[in-house]
């Protein structure tokens, strides 16, 4: 057993960490959230080109990198502390998933070339609005290779050239039957509508296909494993993204309490407010090493990756929640700011929450695989 | 990162296992609060015999000492073989984790000649003689004396919360050896033989009804000088060094081992409704990354790092999961909560002492707060101060 991470994984994470404090600090997410990419074209062509991030987990015979789930939790981890990235979790770490998972062989090589050097930018949507993905969340409709139907919520839709889009096809009931199909998000019938969101430093869309122009990845109606697996795998990812965000609100926390003068003292003196601090440290410490367990299981044990993603996943969003949360109180009433960074986190923990399944709706699937639920 | 057995710790726990294999226990020897101590100890000092015989007696001590000197990864695999067959606790651990390793560390040639093999095999039971009514979050401000009398000491004072002292044939003691000094300066670390004349042990009953406690009234107990541990105004250091391996000696401790208990309760009576499956799930899910991070803080200690402030808060969020695993357990049964007893009493009356004993959730989230984040120390109106010019309890000095 061995809990460390290797020293070519701590120099890649101390160079996206350089990176993101020069290029992509929470000061410029603030400033492109008013924007309406939400990300700079120069600056996430040298995070997907230099750094290679777009293709950090594609094979590196379709011109990624080739790592794993490890190397993917790392960047997001510290892209998450400063809420930056913009499209690259939509691309790297859900479309990318998906063709990997589902789309054949050929399929791979002509999509994901695009993708892994950031020319493209994709997304994915699974279930028809956010929520833990089942078969049933799928109304969405394939027929004669056109789709019909509504998918809210869509993550950096309105930032995508490439849509890929789950469907239910004819014939098929729960999983059998869906299929991934991939849109052109140019192509008549399909219409993406940007959604004012509550966390400011995402971007989501609702995208309305109507009879849209739609080519069918992977064999018919059997797409349903590999999207599980994607989401599984997204909600890994996203948990490392809300250990970044999680930590630096800690941080920011800490440092206002040691400098911070009340009574004569630092606050940060008062039993009162370190045992605040203290029960957020103990959250994010507890979810950080499920995280990077999670993140492991994913590349190494297929078998462990729903229990590990539920895992990780429910104790990242509650230790988010509480280190955004202690991060406005401890900041009294300058955390109340607009002007302060504590509400964009605040806004990203609650949002992080629904994206990919409440973590009430995780643990039902966790207490179903561990035999406790009513049969 | 790798969470598999490296090809080394592959065969080091197939040689345990092939040790272990002849000798599991019949039943999990699990340590039920109290009851027929007396009985459980005679079958553990057997089993410590047993080990003792075939080298695996203290695993964790040097090779010098007669242990076999295990890195911090093969003392968990140690550990896990041993949970495996339902070996875990022994009463005889104040000696075996916390005494031993601290004479090792501290003490002189003949005090590890004459202590650490009886030690070892489980022939002397160890007791701690540190809490006193007066001297429990604060430690240091014990009262309990110890005056130079003739060539060896006299000591005078009471003690409580001794596991185990009415069992022990010794004890190790912290008393006050210089009361002019600063509190934390004037203490010294002293062997102490629990029959010798003075030494009064009274049992307490806890609120489980079961009898784990004691207090321990020391009237002019005379020491030897032989038995003073390092320094006798160094036992505060000491006193450190026993904690710490008070601390790392549950480092085999599996978080989900509660977890499991209720829900096998809960899957013999065919599942639970919604609510008590969210929470039993949720409780899943902190106990498996406690379970981490005690893996991770095991990973930077066997790397010679410092373990970092998640070892800080390990303690508290062990006792997290027992309070919520006896609440839990309680809720499965129903209206047989209602009985004297049932699978998960002894588990919900015991909880309420996990954030008390070993430093209270308190005490432990204040030394988190200043060692893990940095924040500054709360002012402390005895620093510096004489121990004999501090204000007490009841306005005792």
């Amino acid at each position: 057993m061995n809990f460390a991470w290797s020293e070519e994984q701590d120099e890649f994470r101390a160079s996206v960490r350089r990176f993101v404090a020069e290029r992509w600090p929470v000061a410029e997410a603030r400033r492109l959230a008013a924007t309406e990419r939400g990300f700079e074209p120069a600056v996430w062509k040298q995070l997907a080109g230099e750094l290679g991030l777009a293709g950090l987990v594609v094979p590196e015979a379709h011109g990624g990198q080739g790592f794993s789930l490890l190397e993917l939790s790392i960047a997001l981890d510290e892209l998450g502390r400063e809420l930056a990235g913009g499209p690259f979790f939509a691309t790297a770490c859900l479309a990318a998933r998906a063709l990997a998972h589902v789309a054949t062989p050929a399929e791979q090589a002509e999509l994901l070339p695009a993708l892994a050097s950031g020319e493209a930018l994709a997304t994915l949507a699974v279930a028809d609005a956010p929520a833990l993905a089942t078969p049933d969340a799928v109304a969405c409709e394939a027929r004669g290779g056109r789709l019909s139907g509504e998918k809210r919520f869509v993550i950096d839709a309105q930032n995508a050239s490439l849509l890929l889009v789950a469907a239910r096809e004819r014939g098929g009931a729960g999983a059998e039957g869906i299929a991934l199909y991939a849109l052109d998000a140019a192509a008549a019938g399909v219409r993406v509508e940007p959604v004012a969101g509550l966390d400011l430093t995402r971007k989501l869309a609702h995208v309305r296909l109507d009879g849209a122009p739609a080519r069918r990845l992977g064999a018919a109606g059997s797409a349903w494993p590999g999207l599980a697996r994607t989401l599984a795998e997204a909600a890994i990812g996203l948990a490392a993204e809300q250990i970044g965000a999680a930590s630096r609100c800690l941080e920011l926390s800490v440092d206002h309490a040691k400098q911070r003068f009340q009574f004569g003292r630092p606050i940060g003196s008062f039993q009162a407010v370190k045992h605040r601090a203290v029960d957020a440290l103990t959250l994010l410490e507890l979810a950080r090493s499920a995280a990077w367990w999670s993140a492991w299981v994913a590349a190494r044990r297929p078998d462990e990756l729903f229990d590990a993603a539920a895992v990780a996943h429910a104790t990242a969003c509650e230790a988010f929640e509480k280190a955004a949360y202690e991060c406005i109180h401890l900041h009294g009433g300058m955390g109340f700011t607009w002007e302060h960074d504590a509400h964009l986190y605040y806004r990203r923990a609650r949002a992080d929450r629904v994206l990919l399944g409440d973590p009430a709706a995780h643990r039902a699937q966790l207490a179903r695989s561990l035999g406790l639920a009513v049969a | 990162m790798d969470f598999d057995d490296s090809p080394e710790e592959a065969a080091f726990r197939a040689e345990v296992r092939a040790f272990l294999a002849p000798h599991a226990p019949r039943e999990a020897q699990r340590y039920r609060g109290g009851h027929e101590l007396a009985a459980l100890l005679a079958e553990q000092r057997a089993w410590q015999r047993t080990l003792f015989a075939a080298g695996w007696a203290v695993p964790g001590w040097p090779r010098e000492h007669g242990g076999r000197g295990l890195s911090a990864g093969q003392r968990q695999i140690w550990g896990e073989e041993l949970r495996r067959i339902g070996r875990i606790g022994s009463m005889l651990s104040g000696g075996l984790d916390m005494l031993g390793p601290t004479l090792i560390q501290h003490g002189n040639a003949e005090q590890q000649g004459r202590f650490l093999e009886p030690t070892a095999c489980g022939d002397i039971l160890w007791c701690q003689l540190f809490s006193e009514p007066g001297a429990g979050s604060d430690l240091a401000s014990l009262a309990t004396r110890a005056e130079r009398s003739g060539d060896g000491w006299l000591v005078n004072g009471q003690k409580v919360w001794s596991s185990f002292a009415n069992h022990a044939e010794m004890g190790f003691l912290l008393a006050r050896t210089d009361p002019s000094a600063p509190k934390h300066a004037g203490i010294g670390f002293f062997l102490v033989d629990m029959k010798a004349p003075g030494v009064e042990v009274r049992p307490l009953v806890e609120m489980t009804g079961g009898n784990h406690f004691n207090e321990v009234f020391l009237s002019d107990v005379r020491v030897p000088a032989e038995n003073l541990v390092g320094a006798p105004g160094a036992g505060w250091a000491l006193a450190r060094t026993t904690l710490m391996h008070e601390r790392l000696s549950i480092g085999s401790f599996s978080a989900l081992e509660p977890f499991e208990r209720v829900a096998q309760q809960v899957r013999e009576q065919g599942g639970a409704d919604p609510v008590l499956a969210d929470e039993l799930a949720r409780l899943y899910t902190w106990a498996k990354a406690l379970d981490l991070l005690a893996a991770r803080v095991r990973t930077r200690l066997a790397r010679g790092q410092d373990p970092g402030p998640g070892a800080l808060v390990l303690k508290n969020a062990v006792s997290d999961v027992m309070l919520r695993a006896a609440d839990l357990g309680m809720r499965a049964l129903g209206d047989a909560a209602l009985a004297a007893a049932g699978a998960f009493h002894h588990d919900f009356l015991f909880a309420p002492s996990m954030h008390i004993g070993g430093g209270t959730e308190e005490v432990v989230k204040g030394v988190a707060a200043e060692q893990g984040l940095g924040l500054p120390r709360e002012p402390d109106a005895s620093k510096g101060v004489p121990f004999g010019a501090l204000p007490r309890s009841g306005g005792a000095r």
